[in-house]
Protein backbone atom coordinates (compact mmCIF):
# COMPACT_ATOMS: atom_id res chain seq x y z
CA UNK A 1 0.00 0.00 0.00
CA UNK A 2 1.55 2.97 -0.73
CA UNK A 3 1.08 6.20 0.19
CA UNK A 4 -1.73 8.81 -0.91
CA UNK A 5 0.35 11.78 -2.73
CA UNK A 6 -0.79 14.62 -1.13
CA UNK A 7 -1.18 13.30 2.03
CA UNK A 8 1.65 13.91 4.86
CA UNK A 9 1.15 10.96 6.57
CA UNK A 10 -0.20 7.93 4.21
CA UNK A 11 -1.50 4.91 4.95
CA UNK A 12 0.73 2.58 6.68
CA UNK A 13 1.68 -0.97 5.14
CA UNK A 14 0.32 -3.47 6.88
CA UNK A 15 3.59 -6.17 6.04
CA UNK A 16 5.74 -3.19 7.52
CA UNK A 17 3.77 -2.70 10.74
CA UNK A 18 4.14 -6.53 11.04
CA UNK A 19 7.72 -6.77 10.67
CA UNK A 20 8.45 -3.68 12.41
CA UNK A 21 5.72 -4.14 15.51
CA UNK A 22 5.33 -8.15 16.05
CA UNK A 23 8.28 -8.75 17.80
CA UNK A 24 8.31 -5.92 20.49
CA UNK A 25 4.83 -6.78 20.89
CA UNK A 26 5.23 -10.32 21.45
CA UNK A 27 7.60 -9.77 24.16
CA UNK A 28 6.33 -7.11 26.05
CA UNK A 29 3.19 -8.83 26.23
CA UNK A 30 5.25 -12.14 26.98
CA UNK A 31 6.44 -10.40 30.34
CA UNK A 32 3.14 -9.01 30.75
CA UNK A 33 1.54 -12.25 31.67
CA UNK A 34 4.12 -14.93 31.93
CA UNK A 35 3.20 -16.88 28.74
CA UNK A 36 4.86 -16.37 25.10
CA UNK A 37 2.62 -18.40 23.31
CA UNK A 38 -0.49 -16.81 24.92
CA UNK A 39 1.08 -13.77 23.86
CA UNK A 40 2.43 -14.79 20.77
CA UNK A 41 -1.54 -15.77 19.85
CA UNK A 42 -2.84 -12.53 21.45
CA UNK A 43 -1.06 -10.68 18.96
CA UNK A 44 -1.26 -12.87 15.56
CA UNK A 45 -4.92 -12.23 16.20
CA UNK A 46 -5.41 -8.56 17.34
CA UNK A 47 -2.84 -8.44 13.28
CA UNK A 48 -5.48 -10.72 11.87
CA UNK A 49 -8.14 -8.76 12.74
CA UNK A 50 -6.44 -5.60 11.70
CA UNK A 51 -5.55 -7.04 8.39
CA UNK A 52 -9.48 -6.99 7.19
CA UNK A 53 -10.26 -3.96 8.05
CA UNK A 54 -6.52 -2.07 7.26
CA UNK A 55 -8.08 -0.22 4.83
CA UNK A 56 -9.68 2.06 7.79
CA UNK A 57 -6.88 0.96 10.68
CA UNK A 58 -4.16 2.46 8.27
CA UNK A 59 -5.50 5.89 8.38
CA UNK A 60 -5.55 6.04 12.99
CA UNK A 61 -2.84 8.05 13.55
CA UNK A 62 -1.37 4.68 14.97
CA UNK A 63 -2.31 1.60 13.78
CA UNK A 64 0.53 -0.25 15.70
CA UNK A 65 -1.67 1.30 18.80
CA UNK A 66 -4.92 -0.23 17.69
CA UNK A 67 -3.30 -3.50 17.19
CA UNK A 68 -1.58 -3.62 20.81
CA UNK A 69 -4.81 -2.69 22.41
CA UNK A 70 -6.33 -5.53 21.01
CA UNK A 71 -3.57 -7.73 21.40
CA UNK A 72 -3.79 -6.63 25.16
CA UNK A 73 -7.78 -7.31 25.04
CA UNK A 74 -7.62 -10.71 23.54
CA UNK A 75 -5.20 -11.59 26.12
CA UNK A 76 -7.19 -10.10 29.24
CA UNK A 77 -9.68 -12.55 27.90
CA UNK A 78 -7.79 -15.58 27.90
CA UNK A 79 -6.70 -15.07 30.66
CA UNK A 80 -9.92 -14.70 32.09
CA UNK A 81 -11.25 -17.62 30.49
CA UNK A 82 -8.31 -19.62 32.16
CA UNK A 83 -8.93 -18.19 35.66
CA UNK A 84 -12.03 -19.35 35.21
CA UNK A 85 -11.71 -22.59 33.86
CA UNK A 86 -8.79 -23.27 36.95
CA UNK A 87 -11.66 -21.84 39.77
CA UNK A 88 -13.99 -24.82 38.45
CA UNK A 89 -11.09 -27.64 38.48
CA UNK A 90 -10.55 -26.45 42.18
CA UNK A 91 -14.24 -26.87 43.14
CA UNK A 92 -14.20 -29.89 41.45
CA UNK A 93 -11.58 -30.75 43.87
CA UNK A 94 -9.04 -31.41 41.38
CA UNK A 95 -5.60 -29.51 40.94
CA UNK A 96 -4.15 -26.94 38.36
CA UNK A 97 -0.80 -27.61 37.46
CA UNK A 98 -0.22 -24.54 35.68
CA UNK A 99 -1.41 -21.02 37.10
CA UNK A 100 -0.95 -18.29 34.53
CA UNK A 101 -2.64 -15.12 36.21
CA UNK A 102 -1.80 -15.24 39.66
CA UNK A 103 0.73 -13.93 41.87
CA UNK A 104 2.92 -17.05 41.52
CA UNK A 105 5.62 -16.51 38.39
CA UNK A 106 5.18 -18.81 35.60
CA UNK A 107 7.01 -21.95 35.29
CA UNK A 108 9.13 -20.57 32.53
CA UNK A 109 10.27 -17.51 34.68
CA UNK A 110 13.87 -18.05 34.32
CA UNK A 111 15.29 -15.71 36.99
CA UNK A 112 14.48 -13.82 39.89
CA UNK A 113 13.57 -10.80 37.91
CA UNK A 114 11.27 -12.07 36.05
CA UNK A 115 9.45 -13.97 39.22
CA UNK A 116 9.19 -10.36 40.74
CA UNK A 117 7.35 -9.08 37.37
CA UNK A 118 5.12 -12.25 37.52
CA UNK A 119 4.33 -11.66 41.47
CA UNK A 120 2.99 -8.10 40.65
CA UNK A 121 -0.25 -6.74 40.68
CA UNK A 122 -1.62 -7.36 37.01
CA UNK A 123 -2.22 -3.31 36.71
CA UNK A 124 1.33 -3.30 37.40
CA UNK A 125 2.85 -6.25 35.36
CA UNK A 126 1.15 -4.56 32.18
CA UNK A 127 2.76 -1.09 33.03
CA UNK A 128 5.98 -2.51 33.36
CA UNK A 129 5.95 -4.13 30.08
CA UNK A 130 4.54 -1.79 27.93
CA UNK A 131 7.04 0.85 29.29
CA UNK A 132 10.04 -1.11 29.94
CA UNK A 133 10.67 -4.17 27.17
CA UNK A 134 7.80 -1.93 24.25
CA UNK A 135 9.96 1.39 25.90
CA UNK A 136 6.36 2.99 25.03
CA UNK A 137 5.45 6.74 26.71
CA UNK A 138 3.46 6.95 29.41
CA UNK A 139 1.06 8.46 27.32
CA UNK A 140 0.74 5.47 25.21
CA UNK A 141 0.69 2.86 27.73
CA UNK A 142 -2.37 5.30 29.09
CA UNK A 143 -3.86 4.55 25.70
CA UNK A 144 -3.14 0.94 25.37
CA UNK A 145 -4.36 0.03 28.68
CA UNK A 146 -7.32 2.44 28.83
CA UNK A 147 -5.96 4.14 32.06
CA UNK A 148 -5.41 8.38 32.99
CA UNK A 149 -1.48 9.23 32.46
CA UNK A 150 -1.48 9.71 36.41
CA UNK A 151 -2.75 6.41 37.02
CA UNK A 152 0.21 5.00 34.66
CA UNK A 153 2.64 6.73 36.43
CA UNK A 154 1.38 5.44 39.84
CA UNK A 155 1.62 1.67 38.86
CA UNK A 156 5.06 2.25 37.13
CA UNK A 157 5.84 3.51 40.66
CA UNK A 158 4.73 1.18 42.62
CA UNK A 159 6.03 -1.73 40.12
CA UNK A 160 9.87 0.13 40.30
CA UNK A 161 9.78 -0.13 43.98
CA UNK A 162 8.76 -3.28 44.29
CA UNK A 163 11.24 -4.27 41.65
CA UNK A 164 13.96 -2.25 42.91
CA UNK A 165 15.33 -4.85 45.74
CA UNK A 166 15.97 -7.57 43.11
CA UNK A 167 17.66 -5.59 40.59
CA UNK A 168 19.96 -3.61 42.83
CA UNK A 169 20.78 -6.75 44.45
CA UNK A 170 23.90 -8.30 43.18
CA UNK B 1 20.07 10.83 40.33
CA UNK B 2 18.16 13.57 39.15
CA UNK B 3 20.51 14.41 36.19
CA UNK B 4 18.82 10.63 34.40
CA UNK B 5 15.10 12.00 34.82
CA UNK B 6 13.04 9.55 31.81
CA UNK B 7 11.81 11.18 29.00
CA UNK B 8 7.72 11.39 31.25
CA UNK B 9 9.52 13.21 33.94
CA UNK B 10 8.70 9.93 36.48
CA UNK B 11 12.07 11.02 38.21
CA UNK B 12 13.26 7.96 38.04
CA UNK B 13 17.12 6.83 38.43
CA UNK B 14 19.18 4.72 36.29
CA UNK B 15 17.60 2.13 37.79
CA UNK B 16 15.22 2.37 35.30
CA UNK B 17 17.81 1.51 32.22
CA UNK B 18 18.76 -1.37 34.10
CA UNK B 19 15.12 -2.97 34.98
CA UNK B 20 14.42 -2.00 31.29
CA UNK B 21 17.68 -4.10 29.89
CA UNK B 22 17.14 -6.84 32.32
CA UNK B 23 13.70 -7.40 31.84
CA UNK B 24 14.18 -6.90 27.61
CA UNK B 25 16.89 -10.00 28.32
CA UNK B 26 14.89 -11.79 30.35
CA UNK B 27 12.45 -12.82 27.12
CA UNK B 28 13.96 -14.31 24.08
CA UNK B 29 13.09 -13.37 20.63
CA UNK B 30 10.63 -14.12 18.81
CA UNK B 31 12.60 -15.17 15.99
CA UNK B 32 12.25 -13.91 11.98
CA UNK B 33 9.46 -11.73 11.74
CA UNK B 34 9.05 -12.56 7.69
CA UNK B 35 8.89 -16.14 8.53
CA UNK B 36 5.68 -15.25 11.14
CA UNK B 37 4.23 -13.46 8.59
CA UNK B 38 4.54 -15.87 5.88
CA UNK B 39 2.84 -18.60 8.07
CA UNK B 40 0.16 -16.21 9.12
CA UNK B 41 -0.68 -16.03 5.60
CA UNK B 42 -3.38 -18.30 4.54
CA UNK B 43 -5.40 -17.35 8.17
CA UNK B 44 -5.04 -13.39 6.99
CA UNK B 45 -6.36 -14.53 3.88
CA UNK B 46 -9.08 -16.54 5.19
CA UNK B 47 -10.41 -13.98 8.06
CA UNK B 48 -10.30 -11.60 4.60
CA UNK B 49 -12.70 -13.63 2.56
CA UNK B 50 -15.24 -14.31 5.91
CA UNK B 51 -15.37 -10.23 6.59
CA UNK B 52 -16.26 -10.17 2.94
CA UNK B 53 -19.23 -12.86 3.11
CA UNK B 54 -20.39 -11.49 6.53
CA UNK B 55 -20.04 -7.87 4.26
CA UNK B 56 -21.84 -9.32 1.80
CA UNK B 57 -24.61 -11.14 3.50
CA UNK B 58 -25.46 -8.14 5.27
CA UNK B 59 -25.75 -5.94 2.30
CA UNK B 60 -28.03 -8.26 0.70
CA UNK B 61 -30.31 -8.30 3.92
CA UNK B 62 -30.30 -5.05 4.35
CA UNK B 63 -31.69 -4.75 0.75
CA UNK B 64 -34.27 -6.70 1.16
CA UNK B 65 -35.39 -5.16 4.05
CA UNK B 66 -35.41 -1.88 2.19
CA UNK B 67 -37.25 -3.42 -0.50
CA UNK B 68 -39.63 -4.82 1.80
CA UNK B 69 -40.36 -1.71 3.43
CA UNK B 70 -40.77 0.06 0.61
CA UNK B 71 -43.57 -2.28 -0.76
CA UNK B 72 -45.38 -1.71 2.48
CA UNK B 73 -45.48 1.95 2.94
CA UNK B 74 -46.09 3.33 -0.82
CA UNK B 75 -49.94 3.97 -1.35
CA UNK B 76 -51.46 1.16 -3.81
CA UNK B 77 -48.98 -1.59 -2.54
CA UNK B 78 -51.50 -3.13 -0.42
CA UNK B 79 -53.70 -4.10 -3.13
CA UNK B 80 -56.57 -1.00 -3.23
CA UNK B 81 -56.71 -0.08 -7.13
CA UNK B 82 -58.62 2.94 -7.32
CA UNK B 83 -60.17 2.55 -11.41
CA UNK B 84 -61.69 6.29 -13.21
CA UNK B 85 -65.62 5.09 -14.12
CA UNK B 86 -65.85 3.90 -17.86
CA UNK B 87 -67.96 5.45 -19.83
CA UNK B 88 -69.69 7.88 -17.74
CA UNK B 89 -69.89 11.48 -18.92
CA UNK B 90 -67.95 13.96 -16.80
CA UNK B 91 -70.13 15.59 -13.74
CA UNK B 92 -73.18 12.43 -13.79
CA UNK B 93 -73.83 11.47 -10.97
CA UNK B 94 -75.20 8.70 -9.82
CA UNK B 95 -77.69 7.96 -7.30
CA UNK B 96 -79.28 4.51 -6.09
CA UNK B 97 -82.03 4.32 -5.25
CA UNK B 98 -83.75 1.41 -3.57
CA UNK B 99 -87.49 0.98 -3.35
CA UNK B 100 -89.53 -1.08 -1.64
CA UNK B 101 -91.81 -2.93 -3.92
CA UNK B 102 -95.07 -3.47 -2.41
CA UNK B 103 -96.25 -7.23 -2.35
CA UNK B 104 -99.29 -7.36 -4.38
CA UNK B 105 -102.50 -7.72 -2.15
CA UNK B 106 -105.88 -8.97 -2.96
CA UNK B 107 -107.82 -6.96 -5.52
CA UNK B 108 -111.14 -6.01 -4.21
CA UNK B 109 -113.36 -7.64 -6.23
CA UNK B 110 -116.90 -5.71 -7.34
CA UNK B 111 -119.77 -8.29 -6.25
CA UNK B 112 -121.69 -9.18 -9.53
CA UNK B 113 -125.07 -8.85 -8.34
CA UNK B 114 -127.46 -9.83 -11.01
CA UNK B 115 -130.71 -7.03 -11.14
CA UNK B 116 -133.75 -8.81 -9.95
CA UNK B 117 -135.54 -7.92 -13.10
CA UNK B 118 -133.36 -5.73 -15.07
CA UNK B 119 -132.36 -6.65 -18.20
CA UNK B 120 -128.62 -5.67 -18.13
CA UNK B 121 -126.14 -7.68 -19.32
CA UNK B 122 -126.00 -8.66 -15.53
CA UNK B 123 -122.57 -6.90 -15.52
CA UNK B 124 -123.45 -3.92 -13.43
CA UNK B 125 -121.03 -1.98 -11.41
CA UNK B 126 -121.90 -0.42 -8.52
CA UNK B 127 -121.49 3.28 -8.60
CA UNK B 128 -121.14 5.13 -5.59
CA UNK B 129 -122.66 8.19 -6.72
CA UNK B 130 -123.39 10.46 -3.85
CA UNK B 131 -125.42 13.39 -5.00
CA UNK B 132 -127.52 13.70 -2.51
CA UNK B 133 -128.39 10.36 -1.93
CA UNK B 134 -131.04 10.90 -4.14
CA UNK B 135 -129.94 8.24 -6.83
CA UNK B 136 -129.46 5.47 -4.62
CA UNK B 137 -132.30 3.63 -5.98
CA UNK B 138 -130.17 1.77 -8.56
CA UNK B 139 -129.93 1.87 -12.21
CA UNK B 140 -131.03 -1.07 -13.22
CA UNK B 141 -131.29 -0.09 -16.51
CA UNK B 142 -128.36 0.37 -17.20
CA UNK B 143 -126.58 -1.55 -20.03
CA UNK B 144 -124.04 -2.82 -17.75
CA UNK B 145 -120.65 -1.36 -17.98
CA UNK B 146 -120.01 1.09 -15.64
CA UNK B 147 -117.28 1.73 -13.81
CA UNK B 148 -117.69 2.03 -10.33
CA UNK B 149 -116.49 5.21 -9.28
CA UNK B 150 -116.63 7.53 -5.90
CA UNK B 151 -117.94 10.60 -6.12
CA UNK B 152 -118.70 12.40 -3.22
CA UNK B 153 -119.89 15.76 -4.63
CA UNK B 154 -121.97 17.45 -1.92
CA UNK B 155 -122.83 14.64 -0.27
CA UNK B 156 -122.25 13.75 3.36
CA UNK B 157 -119.86 11.40 4.62
CA UNK B 158 -120.08 8.06 3.47
CA UNK B 159 -121.35 6.93 6.44
CA UNK B 160 -124.35 9.04 6.92
CA UNK B 161 -125.20 9.30 3.26
CA UNK B 162 -125.85 5.46 3.51
CA UNK B 163 -123.50 5.64 0.19
CA UNK B 164 -121.99 2.33 -0.36
CA UNK B 165 -118.53 1.79 0.08
CA UNK B 166 -118.42 -1.62 -1.49
CA UNK B 167 -120.05 -2.21 -4.30
CA UNK B 168 -122.07 -0.57 -6.92
CA UNK B 169 -125.53 -0.61 -4.79
CA UNK B 170 -125.84 2.79 -4.02
CA UNK B 171 -128.30 3.92 -2.13
CA UNK B 172 -128.73 6.62 0.55
CA UNK B 173 -132.35 5.78 1.84
CA UNK B 174 -132.45 4.34 5.22
CA UNK B 175 -128.34 4.90 5.20
CA UNK B 176 -128.11 1.10 4.33
CA UNK B 177 -124.80 -0.32 3.16
CA UNK B 178 -126.47 -1.54 0.36
CA UNK B 179 -129.41 0.20 -2.28
CA UNK B 180 -132.33 -1.13 -2.92
CA UNK B 181 -131.00 -2.11 -5.82
CA UNK B 182 -129.07 -4.74 -4.37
Amino acid sequence: MKPREGEGHGPADFDTTFREQYEPMVRSLSVACGDREAAADAVQDAFTRAFVRWRKISRYDDPAGWVRHVALNRLRDHFRRSERGRRAVERLGGQTDHVVDGPEPPAEAPDALAGAVAGLPKQQRIAVALYYVEQLSVLDVAATMGLSEGAVKYHLHAARTSLREVVEAP
Amino acid sequence: MTDHLSPDGLGFDPLDDALGRALRDSVPGTGDADATLAALRPRLESARRRRRAAVAGASALAVLAIAALTFAVVPGGGGNVNTPPANRPDGATTTTTTTLTPTPTEPVTAPTVAPPGGSGSGATTATTDDKGGSSGSGDDSGSGDTTPTTDDKGGGSDDTSGGSQVGGCSGGEGGSNRGPGC
